[in-house]
């Protein structure tokens, strides 16, 4: 499995801007890049009234819970799968190996609309990916200049209040 | 595999709290939860626990939560759990897809040896399953549970969980007294940097 590449700057907006304009067209009101390992890429959309990196945990494993089952059906993977609810509705969306896109839009609205919409720009951001994959491949970042010492007890136990 | 976003100057990393039924992984992501001092409330996520209605992991549990910046760069973890119920086996799968380390929590009690080696030999199946391999990954070892009376020597435990040609960090620990919890947390959090660090990436 190739690993999700490393994300610059021109990656994050070429991918925000290729949401944004799905969040335009298809009139959803949230749109998520979510890694598959439940990493929240990029998030676009207005105020959501939830807590994106937990819905991208939740949405990564529940769209990964599919992947087994299309696997125990003979199938070589499910592409997406939709949620209606009374107020709101998810679809999850395959965008390449290790990412998926997850669309929180209106119960109202159609489906068929956000999920021809996603489609087009699942494309657009496999697209990015592929060409920071490339990149990746070729250089990658430098972290040397990082002090490892300040690795050390990163996390701190709250002193007792008693 | 850990998450580099130069765009947002962010590192991410997951890490998989693995062992037995009942062994103290959530009781370790519980009190990292509510023990941990952050400099700001944000930088501690809410904890999910998707659970079944007798309080046992039927998914995972998962605690988001942010470290201190490393030469600009913002550390979010991504701490998981996995079930240890035996017939749980293709969710333990599904939560490990990803992992950059594993808490391997041992049982300390005697009669709980058995399932300790089994569900260590269940983790190395489960990567390979994955395509990693346990050796590539960091990870270390917690003896949990040692404020029980029948408890098995850390030497004994290490005999039968540490006995490989690379013997990785143990810790002894009660995760209910939330003893021993950071120092796993913090030495997992440090191999992981470190292998980052010096692999670049």
């Amino acid at each position: 499995m190739t690993p999700f590449p490393q994300i610059i700057e021109e990656d994050y907006e070429r991918i925000t801007e290729a949401l944004k304009e799905f969040l335009t067209l298809s009139e959803a009101s949230n749109a998520l890049i979510v890694e598959k390992a439940g990493y929240l890429i990029v998030e676009t959309g207005e105020n959501p009234p939830f807590n994106t990196a937990e819905l991208a945990t939740l949405a990564a494993n529940a769209f990964n819970a599919t992947q087994f089952m299309a696997d125990r059906l003979g199938e070589s993977n499910f592409s997406s799968m939709f949620q209606q609810g009374d107020n709101s509705s998810v679809l999850w969306m395959n965008v390449e190996e290790n990412s998926l896109l997850v669309v929180v839009f209106d119960a109202s609205m159609s489906i068929g609309a956000v999920k021809y919409y996603a489609a087009e720009a699942a494309a657009a951001v496999a697209k990015q990916i592929a060409i920071a994959q490339e990149r990746d491949a070729s250089g990658g970042i430098d972290l040397a200049h990082l002090d490892p010492s300040s690795a050390d007890a990163v996390f701190k136990k709250k002193e007792s209040d008693s | 595999m850990a998450i580099i976003n130069q765009a947002n100057k962010e590192i991410q990393v997951k890490i998989v709290y693995y062992g037995p039924a009942q062994c103290g992984k959530t009781t370790n992501l519980e009190k990292v939860h509510s023990d941990v001092e952050t400099a700001n409330p944000e930088d501690k996520g809410k904890m999910v626990s998707l659970a079944t209605s007798s309080d046992r992991t039927l998914f995972f549990d998962f605690l988001p939560i942010e470290a201190m910046s490393i030469k600009g760069y913002k550390t979010k973890f991504q701490l998981y759990t996995v079930p240890g119920q035996v017939i749980y086996n293709t969710t333990r799968q599904l939560v490990l897809r990803g992992v950059d380390g594993i808490v391997f929590v041992a049982d300390s009690q005697y009669d709980k040896m058995e399932e300790n080696v089994e569900s260590l030999q269940n983790l190395e199946d489960n990567l390979k399953t994955l395509r990693m391999n346990i050796k590539d990954i960091p990870y270390v070892l917690q003896y949990n549970k040692r404020d029980l009376p029948n408890v098995a020597p850390t030497d004994y435990m290490e005999f039968l969980l540490n006995n490989r040609e690379m013997r990785v960090p143990s810790f002894e620990a009660s995760a209910f007294k939330s003893e021993g919890v950071f120092e796993t947390l913090n030495m997992i959090t440090k191999m992981l940097l470190h292998k980052f660090i010096n692999q670049g990436g």
